[in-house]
C-alpha cells in the first residue's frame, strides 16, 4: 500500500455567491468570506500530523485572497488521510456556523430584541445556513509518479463535482433581494414592516436600502464586517467604493490634481465651487421644517455615507490619496484643506450625475420619519410629502452647484464625470494542467508560493496603488477587479506581463511559457451588478475559447446601442493589441480620427467580410476609408501610423472583420469617456 | 394523450424568484423553458375559458364538469390538484422545414464533449462516461456528522472523467440523437459549429447538426421601462426598471403531452403564458422521435431526467429507490447539473385569495443522470420518478420527473 495520499478539497458555491451582489460591498465581502472559510481548512491541514499543504502556500494566520482549492499530502495510511480531509471539511463548516451564529446573536439580535421574534428568526435562519456551504474532497494514493498522482487527484475531484449532490430547501414567501433564492427573514407579521424596522435599527443608513429584504445568507454577507460581530479578518479597513464611485474616480482624481496644482485663481475658483457643491449637498440632509420628526437625529458634521456616529468614511483610492498626501506634506495644508478633501472623498459617485442626484437618492440616506407607516399612515405620508417638498429646491440648488463646478473643471480640460466602469477578470491559462504537471511536490509548492506572492503583492499594487481601481479578489492567478474606464486596458496589460514574469521559471504542461487570459466588461454604473460580473467572467472565457488563450477579450455593454464583444491575442511579434487600441484612442480624443470610422469599418466588414473578397483588396479599401477619416493637416508620419495600426488589427482578425470594427469602436468609446489622460 | 405545440406570438417572461418592483428591486431575470407549473396553469386556464368560465366563474365553482376536468378552485387552496388533467412536459420542440416537430432535450450530464479550448480537432468529439470500476474515497462516502444517515452512499462511485472533456449544460440535443445516445451511441458531430451562421434553427439541424446551444434556441432581451404615476401619467423619478424577456427562435416551440376528460379543442387556440400574460398559440401536433419506455429493466441501467424532479432529501428521495421503481435497485452513481430552484405562484392562496408565491424547492435539473444496478428484471418501469413537494398533490401528473432509460 502507498505511504502517501493526496487530498484535494474545494468549497463553494464560489462564482454564484460572489456575483450575487446588489452593491460592490456584497461583491467584496462575498469573496472575503469564502477566503476566510477556506483558510479554516488550510489552517487545520497545516496543524495536522503527517500532513503537508502543497497548495496554497500561505502563512498560518492568513485569511484573505486564498484560492478555494487545497492540495495536501498525507504521509500516513488512507484512513488517516480521509480523517484529515473530513476534519478540514469540519473546520470549514464550523467556521461558517460560528460566523453565522455571531452575526445573528451579536448583531442581528441587538436589533431584534423580542425573544419570541428571535426564536422565529432562528427557525428561518438555521436551514438556510445549514444548506448553503458546499464542500467536496477526494483522497487518492500517491505513487512514485507524482505528476500522474496529482493529475489523477484533480480528475477525481472533477468527477466528484460532476456528482453535484444538493440539500433540500423550503423557502416560502418573499425572496431575498440579493439572491432571489432564500426567503427573507421576517417576524410573524409583514416582512416589509420588519425590514423597515431593521433599516432604522442598524447603524448605517447607507448599508441597507429601504427596498432591501434579506435572508440569513445575505445578512451575513452584508453585515459580517460590523465590529460587534468581532471578526477582524472581515472588517472593512477601507470603504468600498460604489460602482458610480469607481466610474467617477478618474473625475475625482482630475479635480484633485487641478486644485492641488496651484494654478492661481483657476484652482482657487474650482476649489470654491467644489466647496459650494459640498455645502449644498449637505444642506439637502438638514430637516428645516420642525413638523418633520425623525426616528433618529442626524449628528453634524455628517458625511455622505451616513452613519449614526457621523464620522467621516472616505472612499479609498490610494492613487488619489497619494496625490493629496504629497501635496499636503509639501504645502503644509491647513485643517480646512484637509477637511474639504476628506468630504470630497466621502461623496458617492451618484452625486455627480444629474440623473442620480435626485430627491429619491437623498431621501434614501435620511433617517426614517417618526410616525409608524403602518399605524399612522396619514401622518407618515404628510411628513414624507413635507420632506420631499423641502428637498426639491435644495436638490435643485445642489444640481446647480454641480453644474457650476463642472464648468470650472472644464477650464482644466476636465471632462464631465462619465458613467461607465470596467470589470476585469483574469485567469492563468491551463492552470489545472500546469498544477498537475510537476514531477515532485517541492516544485509544486514552489509554484504555489509564487502564485501566492503574485496575489499578495503585485496585483494589489498594480490595481490599487498605480491605477484607479479596487481589487475584489486575487487568488493566485485568478483576479477580479473593478476599474476606472481610463485605466482598464493599462491594468490588463500590466497584470498579464507581471504574471508572466513572476512565473517565468516554470513551464506549463506543454513545456511552454505560462500565460494568462483576461476578460474586461465596460458597463454603465447602474447596470445590474450580478449580470455585469457574469459578463466579465464570460469575456474571460471568451478570451480562452474561441480567443485561443494568452488573449484579451472585451465586452462593451453600452446603455443604449448594440453590445459588442471582441477578442485578440495580447501580442503578435513585438506589436501589442492594447498599445494599438490606446493609440487609436489617442487619435480619436485628439480629433485626428473622425468619429464615424467605426461605422465605416462596419460597412466594410458587412460588404467584404466572410472571405468573399481577397484580403489584399479589403486592406486597400480600409486604407482608403481611413485616409478619408483622418483630419486635414495631420502629418504623413501619423497617417502612416494610423493605417498601420488598423491594418495590423485586420491581420489579427482575417476570419472576422467585425472584430476590427469592435476594437475601433472600443477605442472611440474610451476616448469619448475619458479623453486622453 | 395529445401533443400540443405552444408557439410564442410575443416575447415571454418567466421570472425567477427574485423580487421585482420598479424603483426597488428593479431588475427581473427570466428562466427558460418555463416549469411544468407555469404551463399546466396556462393550459388549465385555457380549458376553463374555452368552457365559458371566466376566472371569477371558476372561483365560484359554477361548472362541476370543469372542476372535474382541471380541479376545483376550492381544492387549490390546500394543494395543487389538477383533477383529471394530466400533462407531460413542457419540452422544447423544433419544427423542421417539412413541418415535422421533434423534441429537444437538455444534453445528458454524462455526455462529455471534447473542449480543449483551442482550435484543434479532437479524435473523438463525444464520450458517454460511466461509473469507475474501483472505489475512490470522497466526502460523500465518508461517514460524517452531515451524511451519517446516508449509509447507502458509502459505496457510491464517481464517474470516469477525461482530460479536456466536459459536459454541456445549457445545450440541447435533438430527440433523434437522444435516442441514439440511449442506445449507447454518441453524436456524429466533431465540432459545435457557430449557430449564428444559420439564419434559422431548422436550417442548422437540416445541415446535420444535433447539439444546440441555448443561445441558438432563444434569446434573452432586456427591456427598460419607467413607472408612471397613475394619477398624472407622468414618469416617476427613480422608477426605472429592466425586465429580461425571452424570444424563442421562430422554429422553436414548447411541447406538452396532455390528457384528461376535457376535449382537445378546448386546449387549442390562443393562450396567455407566464408573466404579463404574454400571447401564444396552442395547436395539436404530431411529434417525432419521442423516447418510449422500455418494457423491462435489468442489470446496470440509468435514468436520464427529461423534466425537473423533486426529491425530499434534495438529490435523493427520502424513501428507498426500490419503492420508486417497483423492484429492488441500488444507486451506483450520478451525474448532476446544478439544481433548479422552482417556486411558482398559487392564485388560490394569500391574503384575500389574491395569490401568493409557492414555496421554492430544489429540483433535480433535466439532463441529470442516475446510475443503478438491479439483480431483478423489473417490468414496466415508471416513466416518471419524482416525489411531491408540499402543496402539490401529484407532481408527476403535471409533468415533473419524466425519465428515459438506458443501460451502462
Amino acid at each position: 500500500m502507498s505511504d502517501n495520499y493526496l487530498i484535494v478539497l474545494t468549497i463553494g458555491p464560489v462564482q454564484s455567491y460572489i456575483s450575487q451582489a446588489r452593491r460592490t460591498h456584497d461583491l467584496f465581502q462575498g469573496s472575503s468570506i469564502l477566503s476566510y472559510l477556506t483558510a479554516a481548512g488550510v489552517s487545520h491541514a497545516q496543524g495536522a500530523e503527517n500532513a503537508d499543504v502543497i497548495y496554497p502556500i500561505i502563512s498560518p494566520n492568513a485569511t484573505d485572497n486564498i484560492p478555494n482549492r487545497i492540495v495536501v499530502r498525507v504521509s500516513d495510511n488512507e484512513t488517516s488521510a480521509k480523517a484529515i480531509a473530513a476534519d478540514m471539511e469540519k473546520a470549514t463548516r464550523k467556521r461558517w456556523k460560528q460566523l453565522s451564529n455571531d452575526v445573528r446573536n451579536k448583531l442581528f439580535f441587538t436589533w431584534v430584541t423580542d425573544s419570541n421574534v428571535q426564536q422565529i428568526i432562528t427557525e428561518q435562519w438555521k436551514p438556510q445556513v445549514d444548506t448553503w456551504l458546499e464542500c467536496y474532497w477526494v483522497v487518492v494514493p500517491e505513487n512514485a509518479n507524482y505528476k500522474g498522482s496529482v493529475g489523477y487527484a484533480n480528475q477525481m475531484l472533477g468527477a466528484r463535482k460532476l456528482l453535484r449532490d444538493f440539500q433540500p430547501i423550503h423557502e416560502t414567501g418573499r425572496k431575498d433581494s440579493i439572491t432571489g433564492e432564500q426567503s427573507v427573514l421576517h417576524d410573524e407579521q409583514d416582512d416589509v414592516a420588519f425590514w423597515h424596522y431593521i433599516k432604522n435599527a442598524q447603524r448605517n443608513l447607507a448599508l441597507l436600502s429601504s427596498s432591501e429584504r434579506l435572508s440569513a445568507i445575505s445578512v451575513i454577507k452584508r453585515f459580517a464586517h460590523e465590529r460587534n460581530v468581532g471578526y477582524e479578518a472581515l472588517e472593512i479597513k477601507n470603504r468600498y467604493p460604489s460602482t458610480s464611485s469607481i466610474a467617477t474616480a478618474s473625475f475625482k482624481y482630475d479635480i484633485f490634481k487641478a486644485i492641488l496644482s496651484g494654478a492661481g485663481m483657476k484652482s482657487a475658483n474650482l476649489l470654491q465651487t467644489l466647496k459650494n457643491f459640498i455645502r449644498r449637498l449637505l444642506e439637502c440632509y438638514h430637516e428645516t421644517d420642525k413638523r418633520i420628526q425623525t426616528k433618529r437625529p442626524i449628528n453634524p458634521p455628517i458625511d455622505l455615507f451616513f452613519t449614526t456616529d457621523g464620522y467621516f468614511n472616505p472612499e479609498y483610492f490610494p492613487k488619489i490619496s497619494a496625490l493629496s498626501e504629497v501635496q499636503l506634506s509639501e504645502d503644509k495644508a491647513s485643517e480646512d484643506e484637509k477637511y474639504w478633501q476628506t468630504q470630497f472623498m466621502c461623496i458617492d459617485g451618484d452625486y455627480f450625475f444629474e440623473d442620480t442626484l435626485i430627491t429619491k437618492t437623498i431621501a434614501e440616506y435620511m433617517p426614517d420619519l417618526a410616525p409608524d407607516p403602518d399605524k399612522n399612515k396619514q401622518e407618515y405620508q404628510k411628513q414624507y410629502d413635507l420632506r420631499i417638498k423641502h428637498l426639491k429646491p435644495k436638490v435643485a440648488l445642489a444640481q446647480k452647484a454641480l453644474k457650476n463646478m463642472l464648468n470650472h473643471a472644464a477650464e482644466f480640460d476636465i471632462l464631465p464625470p462619465q458613467p461607465y466602469l470596467a470589470i476585469l477578470a483574469m485567469d492563468g491559462d491551463h492552470m489545472g494542467k500546469t498544477l498537475s504537471s510537476f514531477t515532485d511536490a517541492s516544485q509544486h509548492k514552489e509554484f504555489s508560493s509564487t502564485l501566492a506572492d503574485f496575489a499578495r503583492g503585485p496585483v494589489r499594487e498594480i490595481v490599487e496603488d498605480e491605477h484607479l481601481g479596487r481589487l475584489v479578489y486575487a487568488g493566485g492567478d485568478d483576479v477580479l477587479a473593478l476599474l476606472s474606464v481610463r485605466h482598464a486596458l493599462d491594468v490588463a496589460e500590466k497584470l498579464r506581463i507581471k504574471f508572466a514574469n513572476e512565473v517565468k521559471s516554470f513551464k506549463n504542461h506543454k513545456g511552454e511559457a505560462i500565460s494568462a487570459s483576461t476578460g474586461i466588461v465596460f458597463v454603465h454604473h447602474t447596470h445590474d451588478l450580478q449580470s455585469a460580473i457574469r459578463a466579465a467572467k464570460s469575456a474571460e472565457a471568451f478570451a480562452k475559447n474561441p480567443g485561443g488563450r494568452n488573449a484579451l477579450a472585451v465586452k462593451l455593454l453600452p446603455r443604449s446601442g448594440e453590445p459588442r464583444e471582441m477578442s485578440g491575442k495580447w501580442q503578435s511579434g513585438d506589436e501589442k493589441i492594447v498599445a494599438k487600441v490606446q493609440a487609436l484612442q489617442k487619435w480619436f480624443s485628439n480629433d485626428v480620427l473622425g468619429r464615424n470610422l467605426p461605422q465605416d469599418m462596419g460597412r466594410i466588414a458587412y460588404e467584404m467580410g466572410g472571405g468573399t473578397v481577397p484580403i489584399d483588396a479589403t486592406k486597400k479599401e480600409i486604407e482608403r476609408v481611413i485616409k478619408r477619416r483622418i483630419a486635414e493637416g495631420t502629418p504623413d508620419s501619423v497617417k502612416i501610423e494610423i493605417v498601420e495600426a488598423i491594418i495590423w488589427l485586420v491581420e489579427q482578425h482575417t476570419d472576422s472583420l467585425q472584430g476590427v470594427q469592435h476594437w475601433v469602436t472600443l477605442a472611440r468609446f474610451i476616448a469619448q469617456k475619458e479623453g486622453m489622460r | 394523450m395529445t401533443w400540443f405545440s405552444i408557439q410564442a406570438k410575443d416575447v415571454w417572461l418567466f421570472r425567477d424568484g427574485k423580487p421585482f418592483t420598479a424603483g426597488e428591486d428593479n431588475s427581473a431575470r427570466s428562466m427558460f423553458p418555463p416549469t411544468p407549473l407555469t404551463v399546466q396553469g396556462a393550459l388549465r386556464q385555457k380549458i376553463s375559458v374555452s368552457n365559458g368560465l371566466s376566472f371569477s366563474d371558476y372561483r365560484a365553482s359554477k361548472n362541476a364538469n370543469v372542476d372535474a376536468m382541471i380541479g376545483s378552485y376550492e381544492a387549490q387552496k390546500t394543494q395543487l390538484d389538477t383533477g383529471n388533467f394530466k400533462m407531460a412536459g413542457p419540452f422544447l420542440g423544433v419544427q423542421s422545414a417539412e413541418d415535422t416537430i421533434q423534441p429537444l432535450f437538455p444534453c445528458p450530464a454524462d455526455l462529455l464533449f471534447h473542449n480543449p479550448g483551442e482550435k484543434t480537432q479532437p479524435k473523438e468529439s463525444f464520450l458517454i462516461t460511466k461509473p469507475v470500476t474501483h472505489m475512490v474515497s470522497h466526502d460523500l462516502s465518508y461517514p460524517t456528522e452531515r451524511n451519517d444517515s446516508q449509509e447507502s452512499l458509502k459505496d457510491l462511485r464517481l464517474l470516469q472523467v477525461y482530460e479536456d472533456y466536459e459536459n454541456l449544460p445549457q445545450h440541447w440535443i435533438t430527440a433523434k440523437t437522444f435516442l441514439q445516445y440511449l442506445d449507447g451511441l454518441t453524436p456524429d458531430s466533431k465540432v459545435l459549429p457557430d449557430y449564428r451562421n444559420y439564419p434559422r434553427v431548422s436550417e442548422y439541424l437540416d445541415s446535420g447538426h444535433q447539439i444546440l446551444p441555448a443561445d441558438a434556441l432563444y434569446q434573452m432581451e432586456n427591456r427598460f421601462g419607467v413607472s408612471t404615476d397613475s394619477a398624472t401619467s407622468f414618469r416617476e423619478e427613480g422608477m426605472l426598471y429592466q425586465a429580461q424577456f425571452v424570444r424563442p427562435d421562430q422554429d422553436v416551440v414548447l411541447l406538452a403531452d396532455v390528457s384528461g376528460t376535457h376535449e382537445d379543442k378546448h386546449v387549442k387556440g390562443q393562450i396567455t403564458l407566464g408573466g404579463e400574460q404574454r400571447l401564444a398559440t396552442n395547436e395539436s401536433v404530431e411529434v417525432e422521435y419521442f423516447p418510449s419506455s422500455p418494457g423491462t429493466i435489468s442489470g446496470q441501467f440509468k435514468i436520464v431526467f427529461l423534466t425537473p424532479a423533486y426529491f425530499r432529501k434534495g438529490w435523493l428521495p427520502d424513501v428507498n429507490w426500490s419503492s420508486l421503481f417497483g423492484g429492488e435497485v441500488s444507486l451506483v452513481s450520478a451525474a448532476l447539473y446544478r439544481p433548479l430552484k422552482i417556486g411558482g405562484w398559487n392564485s388560490a392562496s394569500g391574503k384575500n385569495e389574491s395569490g401568493a408565491p409557492r414555496a421554492m424547492h430544489h429540483y433535480v435539473a433535466p439532463g441529470s443522470v442516475y446510475y443503478f444496478k438491479t439483480n431483478e428484471t423489473i417490468a414496466n418501469p415508471p416513466i416518471t420518478i419524482t416525489q411531491n413537494p408540499d402543496k402539490i398533490k401529484d407532481a408527476a401528473q403535471i409533468g415533473f420527473g419524466q425519465v428515459s432509460y438506458s443501460t451502462w
